[in-house]
């Protein structure tokens, strides 16, 4: 009984860390993926407004410093914007991910003062990409990546599927038809169908 | 089976990034080899997460923003920020290699990217420094050759010793691949190989020998670290 009340209360500690709820968790990790997907502005003014006082904060009990703490806030949430595509949620919270960020930053910029290096050393160190990952990665790093998603997007179900299969998935037209329990010809067909309406979409849009 | 990791207090300060870049890396190449030591990391690293983007204390943070003008900057922050739309595109490095006594090794990765100089030797030792300016921290790659040992030492400092390849031992016990051994000023050791090893080093200080004639070196023991 005791525990019951107990845990209704409302949780008001000021020194021990309490997990993230679930909403904000939730919502930061999808403004990250919205971020990578679509250069989402409002998803990072949203990431950016929850994260820079506790950088600000961490920055300032790092370098007692204001103008540093600034630094560290600039270019951690720079590489929050530009990064994004190497976040996943299989790779844990957005907190972690970000704080990883934060502490490379954070490490680069104490390098600097001092020994004088911007080797960006910290990176080789605490590695954002891991080597592993680099297949996933591959079409997000691409430059294009994010202009054929949104083309992508626009076919329907059955002609992604085709496509996503052959081309990202690295399947044969063969595999795909046995995987799918379809025939063969119309995994062909759905192909050049698909292949055609991208070139027409892409086209349009140079 | 790797039996020597760094300890806990060493994994925390490494993840809080509160160490030399060259512990660090020695870290970083430990728990490339180290899945249980990887595993400790990646939950030390969600733990920080939590008490730095700690939800609840955000009123603590009121002394900070008074004299930051915090609102204001943000909006240019974020606008200048995302003026510019590119991503920044992930290469992934190569993995770099060393032949030494004509056997190959393959390098941590986080040595992808740090240059190193050629090897020095002098008997069956051959040492190679990697180029890092990182205060009294010297970091190196250390091959003995088959049969070969470093004389009994000690150093003023802390020695690093992680075994890439091969094996050796000394009086504490007898070491495999991916063994991270932190000495200090207490202890004195005599590394012997039998099949020959490559270690990356990391020490602040060269080593004191402490026996027979290799005491000799000491006066030019700066060529050890």
């Amino acid at each position: 009984m005791l525990e019951q009340i107990e845990s209704q209360k409302p949780v008001m500690t000021q020194s021990a860390p309490t997990k993230l709820d679930e909403k904000t968790s939730r919502m930061l990790s999808s403004s990250l993926i919205s971020i990578a997907e679509n250069r989402d502005k409002t998803a990072f003014a949203a990431v950016f407004q929850w994260f820079s006082p506790k950088i600000i904060h961490f920055g300032i009990k790092q370098f007692s410093n204001q103008t540093l703490a600034q630094e560290l806030l600039q270019e951690t949430m720079t590489k929050v914007w530009r990064k994004a595509h190497l976040y996943s949620r299989d790779k844990g919270a957005a907190t972690t991910w970000v704080y990883s960020i934060m502490r490379n930053t954070c490490f680069d910029i104490l390098r600097k003062i001092q020994s004088n290096k911007e080797d960006s050393l910290a990176e080789e160190i605490w590695p954002l990409a891991e080597a592993q990952h680099v297949q996933d990665e591959q079409f997000n790093d691409h430059l294009m990546a994010k202009q054929l998603q949104q083309h992508l997007d626009k076919l329907p179900e059955n002609q992604q599927q085709i496509i996503r299969g052959v081309y990202f998935q690295e399947l044969s037209q063969e595999q795909l038809a046995k995987q799918l329990g379809i025939p063969l010809g119309t995994v062909k067909s759905r192909l050049r169908l698909a292949l055609s309406k991208l070139k027409l979409h892409i086209g349009d849009s140079k | 089976m790797i039996k020597h990791h760094p300890n806990h207090a060493l994994l925390s300060a490494y993840v809080a990034g509160d160490l030399s870049a060259s512990i660090c890396i020695a870290i970083s190449a430990h728990a490339e080899m180290c899945p249980e030591c990887k595993q400790k990391i990646d939950k030390l690293e969600a733990q920080s997460a939590n008490i730095v983007f700690d939800n609840t204390s955000s009123h603590i943070f009121e002394d900070d923003m008074a004299f930051s003008q915090h609102d204001f900057d943000d909006c240019a922050m974020i606008d200048f920020i995302t003026q510019d739309s590119d991503i920044d595109v992930y290469e992934p490095s190569k993995q770099q290699q060393v032949t030494v006594k004509n056997t190959q090794y393959d390098l941590p990765r986080v040595l992808n990217n740090l240059s190193f100089d050629k090897f020095n030797q002098l008997g069956k030792l051959s040492r190679a420094k990697i180029n890092l300016e990182d205060g009294d921290d010297h970091i190196n790659l250390l091959h003995i050759d088959k049969d070969g040992q470093v004389p009994s030492h000690t150093h003023q400092g802390f020695e690093i010793t992680l075994l890439l390849s091969g094996d050796f031992h000394d009086e504490m016990g007898s070491y495999s691949p991916g063994d991270f051994i932190l000495l200090d000023n207490k202890h004195t050791h005599n590394p012997t190989t039998t099949q020959g090893c490559l270690c990356l080093t990391v020490a602040n200080s060269g080593p004191q020998f402490t026996q027979g004639l290799s005491k000799l070196f000491n006066p030019i023991t700066n060529y050890f670290y």
